[in-house]
């Protein structure tokens, strides 16, 4: 039997003028898949990022999320996504909580679960103290864990993070990479951006290198070193 | 179908409560709220007791003219015509609210035989110059302060939903444009609406405390109606232009610009326009025109006034008499009679065309309500409310019908009561006087109203129908 692909980008290209941002980018994720794009900046991955969203129109090819077509049927596509921005800032004058249920509202479009909500909270790493207090007075790692309680709490079935762990103390970006592959364990596909090969290289099951908005290299990263990653994405942008 | 619109309409809900909540917890919002509030019920509670003040003082002033007419010795009643009367303008109830262009235009008309006199004494006059600011009503809050209160609101939510990326976040949720746009309006529109809406109680119960004229209830809720359609217009205009700039700051900017240019350059400008495509005489010339016309009129009181003695003929023929003794008459108060007729016809065609001018102005300003919402709402509250210059022309028309008909009524008693022998030497007794209506100013019906409100409100639903239009049609640049 066929198992449908998470996201499916066909032969994907935006340009703004004559500017390439995105060339010809295809890629297949399966579902439970974690995905990691590295590039540096200006290669294209937000660009990327807002063509799988479907915040921009693509100049050419196309996005399909579990079957549905970007394009043609965005919300039904959308329902199933959750996505974490690199600055995530949140409604400061909410709580936490109360972040949570506006935008699982939204999503979901009814009411909500909050003994649920309050719990998949607790479960990413916040105490009722914390997410009861206003999402102003949150660290970075916080406000990305109040995302990350969301797309759970939703059960969305693919997580797009922009550079999820730039900004992030150690310690707070390995507990974020740990609720990432609780995800996994959960059948959800995770498409990440970002500029850390070793965390990308400890959470991926395949990572891809873009380059002037080129997919120039897919990596199996589990069967493949963090060194021998470096040295590859080292060679394309020494080149 | 029923589901399907609650379905739809719970994201645009979801948003609104959420824009609530954050005014809520958003001090400077907070503090402006209060600052509107006093201000504007201030404004009110001021300008109600001023309107009472001015209303008691002209209403003194009629009953004293009604009485210094009434008390009037035994007197030949010409002289009574040229005793004259006053017709003492007073305030519209609801004037409280929209002063309108009462401050510019005059409260008292003299009411006399073969003249008309401008109404005088007004506000202006008598005022520093710094009243042509404009007065701070709460319809001059509403119109003016309350959209730029929506900007203010909107700049803030947006600056931090862009800076934040929240709106990806909407739109990843799925809520579409459209759905996202139309909870920010009803969500902003709800804070305003909150702001004024204790003032508008205090309005309420001020309404209940004044006297009752009939239109004077369906004026108030038109009026309610007016203000939240104008608050709708602002709201969704400003939540399109934030959502299609991708820079809030640049969003704001362009919305202060804007307000600046349409509610203090262009509503002080098109005046400007209008008196120079379509110049109106001043004053002075028009009482120099009229002058002219009236003198080249029938002269009751020259005797050899040809056009004069043209009339005594046919007069005389008609009869079958000889001589003016004879008729059944005095010829006197008959020639008082058709001088009247004859001048007040002149007055009339000359204010017409003073009138008509005045309206080819308005109209020329009132064309620009299609760009701009608040000249469109000007006009409708000024109207609305009786203050606007329908409403000054109004009551120059009811003073000169009262002069015209107490002047022939006068005449009439020439010709019956005073006989043509020793005309002058004869007088009648007060008990005549006490026979005359006093002069009472009719605030005109709805339907009046509405037949002047018409391209204004015409105006105004253009917008209604343009901002739909647009929160349907431009999607949201979350980039």
């Amino acid at each position: 039997m066929e198992t449908t692909l998470a996201i499916k980008l066909d032969g994907l290209s935006k340009s703004f003028g004559n500017q390439k941002a995105v060339v010809d980018l295809n890629l297949s994720l399966s579902q439970g898949e974690v995905f990691c794009l590295l590039g540096p900046n200006g290669a294209g991955k937000t660009t990327t990022i807002n063509l799988i969203l479907g915040i921009l129109p693509p100049s050419s090819g196309r996005v399909t999320v579990l079957g549905h077509e970007m394009e043609q049927n965005a919300t039904t596509a959308l329902r199933q996504v959750s996505f974490i921005p690199e600055t995530v800032s949140l409604y400061p004058q909410l709580s936490g909580l109360e972040n949570l249920t506006y935008f699982a509202e939204l999503a979901d479009n009814k009411k909500i679960d909050l003994a649920r909500a309050a719990e998949v909270l607790n479960q990413v790493g916040l105490s009722e103290k914390e997410y009861k207090q206003p999402a102003g007075s949150y660290s970075k790692g916080m406000r990305q864990k109040v995302c990350l309680a969301l797309a759970f709490y939703r059960n969305a079935q693919i997580l797009v993070l922009d550079e999820p762990t730039s900004g992030l103390d150690p310690g707070s970006a390995n507990e974020f990479l740990r609720l990432i592959s609780e995800a996994r364990d959960r059948n959800q596909t995770v498409f990440m951006v970002t500029h850390d090969i070793f965390r990308a290289k400890a959470i991926a099951d395949r990572i891809g290198i873009l380059r002037s908005g080129r997919l120039v290299q897919e990596i199996d990263a589990q069967s493949i070193s963090v060194t021998r990653i470096e040295e590859i994405y080292l060679e394309y942008f020494n080149a | 179908m029923l589901k399907r619109i609650q379905a739809w309409l719970r994201p645009p809900v979801t948003i609104a409560r959420k824009d609530w909540t954050w005014a809520k917890c958003n001090n400077l919002v907070l503090s402006t709220v209060i600052v509107v509030s006093l201000l504007s019920g201030f404004s009110l509670i001021a300008h109600f007791d001023f309107q009472k003040e001015n209303n008691r003082q002209a209403k003194e002033l009629q009953h004293l003219v009604e009485q210094q007419w009434d008390q009037q010795p035994a007197r030949h009643p010409h002289r009574v015509a040229h005793f004259g009367h006053f017709a003492i303008r007073q305030l519209s109830p609801l004037s409280f609210i929209d002063n309108g262009v009462n401050p510019f235009v005059g409260n008292a008309t003299f009411l006399e035989a073969h003249q008309l006199n401008s109404t005088n004494f007004s506000a202006a006059v008598d005022s520093p110059n710094t009243l042509r600011f404009g007065e701070l009503t709460i319809g001059s809050i509403i119109q003016l302060f309350l959209p730029l209160f929506i900007f203010s609101l909107l700049f803030g939510q947006y600056r931090q939903e862009r800076d934040g990326q929240l709106l990806r976040m909407h739109h990843v949720s799925g809520v579409s444009s459209f759905q996202f746009q139309v909870g920010k309006l009803v969500g902003n529109l709800l804070i305003v609406l909150t702001i004024i809406f204790p003032t508008w109680l205090v309005c309420l119960a001020l309404m209940l405390r004044i006297e009752v004229i009939p239109t004077i209830w369906p004026r108030f809720w038109l009026l309610t109606l007016l203000y939240l359609v104008y608050l709708f217009v602002w709201s969704g205009f400003a939540v399109l232009v934030f959502t299609r700039l991708k820079n809030p700051r640049k969003a704001f900017a362009t919305l202060l610009a804007l307000w600046t240019l349409f509610f203090i350059i262009v509503p002080r400008l098109l005046p400007v326009a209008a008196e120079t495509v379509y110049p109106a005489p001043t004053a002075a010339e028009f009482n120099r025109k009229l002058h002219r016309a009236v003198s080249a009129s029938i002269n009751a009181h020259n005797i050899s006034d040809q056009r004069f003695i043209a009339e005594k003929e046919r007069l005389l023929k008609r009869h079958g008499v000889e001589r003016v003794e004879d008729l059944p008459f005095n010829f006197r108060g008959f020639g008082m009679s058709i001088g009247e007729e004859s001048s007040t016809e002149i007055f009339r065609r000359q204010i017409a065309q003073l009138e008509a001018r005045h309206i080819q102005q308005n109209r020329f300003i009132e064309t620009f309500g299609i760009v701009n919402p608040l000249i469109a709402v000007r006009f409708l509250s000024q109207l609305l409310a009786g203050a606007g210059y329908h409403h000054a022309f109004d009551f120059d028309k009811q003073a000169e019908q009262h002069r015209y008909q107490f002047v022939q009524k006068l005449n009439e008693l020439h010709m019956h009561e005073i006989a043509y022998e020793n005309d002058r030497d004869q007088k009648l007794t007060s008990q005549f006087w006490q026979e005359f209506k006093d002069f009472q100013y009719d605030l005109p019906s709805l339907p009046w109203v509405s037949k002047r409100a018409l391209y204004s409100s015409l105006a105004l639903f253009v917008w209604v129908i343009l901002t739909f239009v647009g929160l349907a049609t431009f999607k949201v640049r979350v980039q």
